[in-house]
């Protein structure tokens, strides 16, 4: 049984003013009002001279905002997202974590916006590029389904080749599953990221725009399009649970990492052994091994390991 | 032409386990029907509330009749048991 719900999921929007040594930040988080998986952002808190504090819930489709001064005496500024991620900037890169969220509302838009100014700490590498570029409008197509592995699929509306842009998906069982690099053409459809919606149907997102060395003024980059689609879940058989009484089973002692293979006559006084079809992959235990074609004591048995 | 010095050896052989036939009794089995060509794995559940399969590492190749997969882990009743066909597996 093959699922393949679509979806898009919208974490809502961030704009990253840049920060460097000397100037002041503002990190900036939108959500739109009508966006499954609103940035939940919580505990945030800037080490260094923070000046300001302010709106942290951006729950329920309400626009909030956090802005800070950010002071010149650090490089890396310390602004955590709920899972205790930095939003860090330390000359060479912006690195954010968000965590997108199924709050049963579906909406119809999705914009994640990453900002830079010239010169700043965290510019992102706009070369021959010196206008934002915008794009919205993607498709919601939800609920995530609990379980059920997705494919990330992000269009970047670039215009030039020289980004070193990163998508990671990171679920909580198991982070950072893939991750990507784009820097090629613009308008680049990138799929090779996939991830696992974990038992509590969330998905963690995490995008970084890396510096690879110079910026253009007033240059900026808008994340769009950013599409969760499940890949296909596991072929599942139809099968049928039942108690096969006194079977006969081939008991040994496993290594971890090596696969063993069943092997059986087809009488009690052959010896000529060939595979009957099962195989189990050791787990350093004693295990068993069982005929697929069922029970019998008709047979000799032989655990061989296969090369 | 003559052929000469040729020297027949014996090849290695299969690396045999040491094994023991034992007698499982009552024993859950899943029992499926069968592609030939189709590799098939066990996955079973923690417990029986769970929904969370996992490999229980066992396998076996489809021969297009109806075939039996066991808990290599031994026998037990507590688990729900599923077969899932994956193909090109070892």
């Amino acid at each position: 049984m093959m699922k393949t719900t679509t979806l898009l999921t919208a974490i809502g929007s961030l704009a990253l003013t840049g920060a460097r040594d000397g100037a002041a930040a503002n990190i900036d988080f939108e959500s739109p009002t009508y966006s499954v998986g609103d940035i939940t952002l919580q505990d945030a808190w800037i080490d260094g001279n923070t000046t300001a504090i302010t709106a942290t819930d951006p729950i329920a489709g309400n626009q909030s905002a956090i802005s800070t001064d950010i002071s010149p005496t650090t490089s890396i500024y310390d602004v955590r997202d709920i899972r205790g991620e930095r939003i860090w900037a330390d000359g060479s890169r912006i690195s954010t974590l968000f965590r997108a969220e199924n709050n049963g509302t579906v909406g119809s838009f999705f914009d994640f916006r990453f900002d830079s100014q010239a010169g700043f700490l965290g510019d992102v590498t706009v070369n021959a590029f010196g206008q934002n570029v915008d794009a919205h409008d993607g498709t919601i197509v939800g609920p995530i389904t609990a379980g059920t592995p997705y494919q990330i699929v992000v269009v970047l509306n670039f215009t030039a080749d020289t980004y070193d842009v990163i998508l990671q998906t990171v679920s909580p069982s198991n982070p950072e599953v893939v991750t990507g690099t784009i820097g090629t053409a613009p308008g680049i459809a990138f799929g090779n990221a996939s991830s696992a919606a974990d038992a509590a149907a969330r998905m963690d997102l995490r995008l970084r725009a890396q510096n690879g060395g110079g910026a253009v003024a007033g240059a900026s980059v808008l994340w769009d399009n950013i599409l969760i689609e499940s890949l296909p879940g596991p072929d599942i058989v139809d099968s049928t649970d039942i108690n096969v009484e006194d079977t006969p089973a081939v008991s040994f002692d496993s290594v971890a990492g090596i696969t063993y293979r069943l092997q059986s006559t087809p009488d009690l006084v052959s010896s000529n052994y060939t595979d009957v079809g099962a195989f189990l992959e050791g787990n350093g235990l004693t295990q068993l091994l069982f005929d697929p074609d069922g029970p019998t004591t008709s047979k000799n048995y032989r655990v061989a390991t296969v090369p | 032409m003559l052929w000469d010095n040729i020297l027949i050896e014996s090849l290695p052989g299969p690396n045999i386990v040491d094994s023991t036939d034992i007698n499982v009794e009552d024993t859950p089995a899943v029992s499926f029907d069968s592609v030939a060509g189709i590799t098939y794995r066990l996955q079973s559940t923690p417990d029986l509330v769970s929904s969370n399969f996992a490999d229980v590492g066992a396998f076996v190749e489809g021969n297009g009749l109806t075939r039996l997969m066991f808990d290599p882990a031994g026998p037990s009743t507590k688990k729900n048991y599923r077969v899932v066909s994956v193909p090109n597996q070892p």
